[in-house]
């Protein structure tokens, strides 16, 4: 595995970095609140290749790897960008792994900018409750009993809270376009395209916590308490440095986990490490951010506090750390 | 890989029980042969040019060996220490000091003690008071060390002494190569909580000629800087320590039953807290590589490296209290009595475990390095 980024990969940084920094400035994520779905970022991002960016340019991506898409999961979560771009990045490499099936739809995303995102859990009683996305989706991807089914949702009322990714019920019995897969081979898809959104999702988080602790920097090198600085206070300062360095290593290990199932490493550990530290981190980190604001910090109209909120929501619409590190364990060492 | 593999093969085969049972009884983290072996296959080494013996690998490379190191308790550490201040020696060595002293530290045949802290100054080492000062050819040594590690067994210690007092504290230092036998001289024994034996050392006007310093005079504390920037280089053992002592804690989870007739590795409780102790020794793994890859490419890793050592020390204070929880009371038992586990693994790396966020610049140096090299905040008190 190698450290340090090539220059191709340098260059997809770069390009998002740009893309995201004009497209999803802290003005755009705040009208795009509380529902948190900005469509014309996301057609425009379609039209950058974002969300395709790791699918075979054969069906139209960008041919690129799991690991090329978390780079730009990473600066997508720097930005909080309001687009369901780790979502619609697994389900379009899901819909490839079933071309036969699936490959049709993916068009309708990569060139018609259709709205596709991914069922976290199983449906019950026919609802998969709480999808991201899932109140703007034009196309969502649900385990129903035994069978993955790739449906139309139409219910459109967003769940609003705490976070602003568009949650919203997806059922069942919505208009089905194709059913992608049955039995086991169902299974082994969905537990596929979970772990791919384990590690975008934590490219994310490392993104979104990595600028959330340099608006702290920022802001303790200016502001000015009892004659200094208050960023040379050590209180301040080691809080500080605590949450840098395991954002550094929630960083390191999500694209460990990302080049393994490039590798096609057999073992799905990395991926929920990954996850389940970079939640860690990033609750943590954002939590330390907004401390060292003070009582600017709590103020809505400082941007830490978007940061704050998002680092909780995007981690539990999947599962607490906790839940996370029970399910690692059950890889790890038997049921 | 395949030095991952020989290193274990060769420590699984020559740290024997006997081995870690003459460490543990000494205090001494060092054995002649296990020495001898690494020296010679030349891994520590390794990375030297072939012309001087190496075989022009970089840290990266090398890592595996201290990993493994660090799994199997392979009682090196007084010769990775004796090779750091080879490693300075081969940078800035006079002619004798390279030709004469350098090759018998390689060999394995002599070590060398760190005589950097004194009673008075531990973290501000600059602050050093051992006078060195002139007499004829060469220097007059007075003053004490403190916690001069392998100075029992060490045919040197590698001393910062003051030269100048009349300058600002960092400017007036020099570094001495001092031979053990020197007249004056002396050593008390210093246990630990750990059980590592360290010493005070004494220098009683001890005469040094001046082919013992070790760079120009006054430049003590750029010498300093180098044998830690070196260090950078090096893979930690922590985090195969951390790595060992999950794997055992698991094994003894697997059979231990509670009182409930479950195992303990069923209970969910301990699922949690070990499945994240196995996340954070892959996180610290990742930051030692790239601390060690970073300077492989030939740049300093000063946040890097501080953030390795903070990141992995901590983490092993957080591993050692809970995996002792976790075995519980049969944890408690030392090695030598009959209710012992793993050789009483767990009590004893819950003695050692405080030292590490101590040793090599605390938890609370390195962050104030972080903050200003890596975050750059303004400096703080």
């Amino acid at each position: 595995m190698q450290l340090s980024l090539d220059t191709d990969q340098q260059a997809i940084v770069g390009a998002f970095d740009a893309f995201f920094a004009r497209e999803s400035s802290p003005v755009r994520v705040r009208a795009a609140e509380p529902t948190g779905f900005d469509a014309s970022l996301w057609r425009a991002l379609i039209g950058v290749g974002g969300p395709g960016i790791a699918v075979a340019s054969e069906l139209g991506g960008g041919g690129g790897s799991l690991l090329d898409a978390a780079l730009v999961a990473e600066q997508q979560g720097r930005r909080l960008a309001p687009a369901p771009l780790v979502e619609a990045s697994v389900s379009l490499r899901m819909l490839a792994r079933c071309a036969d099936v699936g490959g049709a739809s993916i068009a309708r995303v990569l060139e018609g900018a259709e709205v596709l995102t991914l069922a976290l859990h199983r449906s019950q009683a026919g609802v998969a409750h709480l999808v991201p996305w899932g109140a703007v989706a034009d196309l969502a991807i649900v385990l129903d009993g035994d069978a993955l089914l790739l449906v139309q949702p139409t219910s459109r009322s967003p769940q609003v809270g705490l976070g602003a990714e568009a949650l919203g019920d997806v059922s069942t019995g919505d208009p089905l376009v194709v059913e992608l897969a049955r039995g086991t081979d169902a299974t082994v898809h969905l537990e596929r395209a979970l772990d791919e959104w384990r590690v975008l999702k934590a490219a994310a988080l490392v993104g979104l916590a990595g600028e959330a602790l340099a608006l702290a920097v920022e802001y303790v090198r200016q502001r000015h308490q009892f004659g200094r600085p208050i960023g040379s206070f050590q209180a301040l300062a080691h809080g500080l440095v605590d949450v840098a360095t395991a954002v550094d290593g929630a960083r390191l290990l999500a694209f460990e986990a990302a080049w393994a199932l490039d590798a096609g490493a057999a073992d799905r550990t990395l991926a929920s490490m990954a996850f389940a530290f970079a939640a860690d981190t990033a609750a943590k980190t954002t939590a330390c951010a907004l401390h060292c604001h003070g009582g600017y910090g709590f103020m809505a109209e400082y941007d830490v506090q978007l940061y704050h909120r998002r680092a909780k929501s995007w981690a539990v619409v999947h599962d607490s750390v906790r839940g996370e590190l029970a399910h690692l364990a059950s890889m790890l060492w038997g049921a | 890989m395949q030095l991952r593999v020989e290193a274990r093969a060769l420590f699984d085969e020559i740290v024997t029980d006997d081995v870690r049972a003459r460490v543990r009884e000494s205090g001494t983290h060092d054995d002649p042969l296990v020495r001898r072996a690494l020296a010679e296959r030349g891994w520590l080494i390794a990375h030297w040019p072939p012309d001087e013996g190496g075989r022009g690998w970089d840290g990266l490379s090398v890592a595996p060996l201290f990993d493994e190191a660090g799994r199997c308790g392979a009682p090196f550490e007084g010769y990775l220490n004796t090779m750091l201040v080879g490693e300075l020696l081969r940078r800035v060595g006079t002619e004798q000091q390279r030709t004469e002293v350098l090759p018998r530290l390689v060999r394995g045949d002599a070590l060398v003690a760190l005589g950097i802290s004194e009673p008075d100054s531990g973290s501000d080492a600059a602050a050093a008071k051992l006078r060195a000062e002139r007499d004829g050819d060469g220097w007059r040594l007075d003053g004490q060390k403190m916690f001069t590690t392998y100075a029992e067994v060490a045919d040197y210690v590698f001393v910062l002494a003051r030269t100048n007092p009349d300058v600002a504290k960092h400017r007036g230092l020099t570094t001495f190569l001092v031979p053990t036998q020197s007249e004056g001289f002396s050593l008390a024994l210093v246990p630990t909580l750990g059980g590592e034996r360290t010493n005070i050392t004494f220098y009683t006007d001890v005469y040094v000629p001046d082919t013992a310093r070790v760079g120009a005079v006054d430049d003590g504390w750029a010498m300093m800087g180098l044998v830690l920037s070196l260090e950078r280089g090096v893979f930690p053992v922590v985090p195969g320590r951390c790595a060992r002592l999950l794997d055992q804690a698991v094994e003894f989870a697997r059979s231990a039953r509670d009182r409930d007739g479950r195992t303990r590795l069923a209970d969910p409780v301990v699922r949690e807290q070990l499945a994240w102790i196995a996340i954070t020794n892959e996180v610290g793994r990742l930051l030692a590589l790239r601390t060690v890859a970073t300077h492989a490419e030939g740049r300093v890793p000063v946040v890097e490296g501080s953030m390795t050592k903070l990141f992995t020390t901590e983490a092993m204070q957080h591993v050692v209290d809970t995996l002792l929880d976790v075995v519980g009371a049969d944890g408690l038992i030392a090695d030598g009595s009959p209710a012992a586990i793993g050789g009483g693994v767990f009590e004893r790396a819950y003695r050692h475990a405080p030292l590490e966020t101590i040793t090599g610049g605390t938890s609370e140096i390195q962050r104030d390095i972080i903050a200003t090299a890596g975050l750059g905040l303004p400096r703080s008190r």
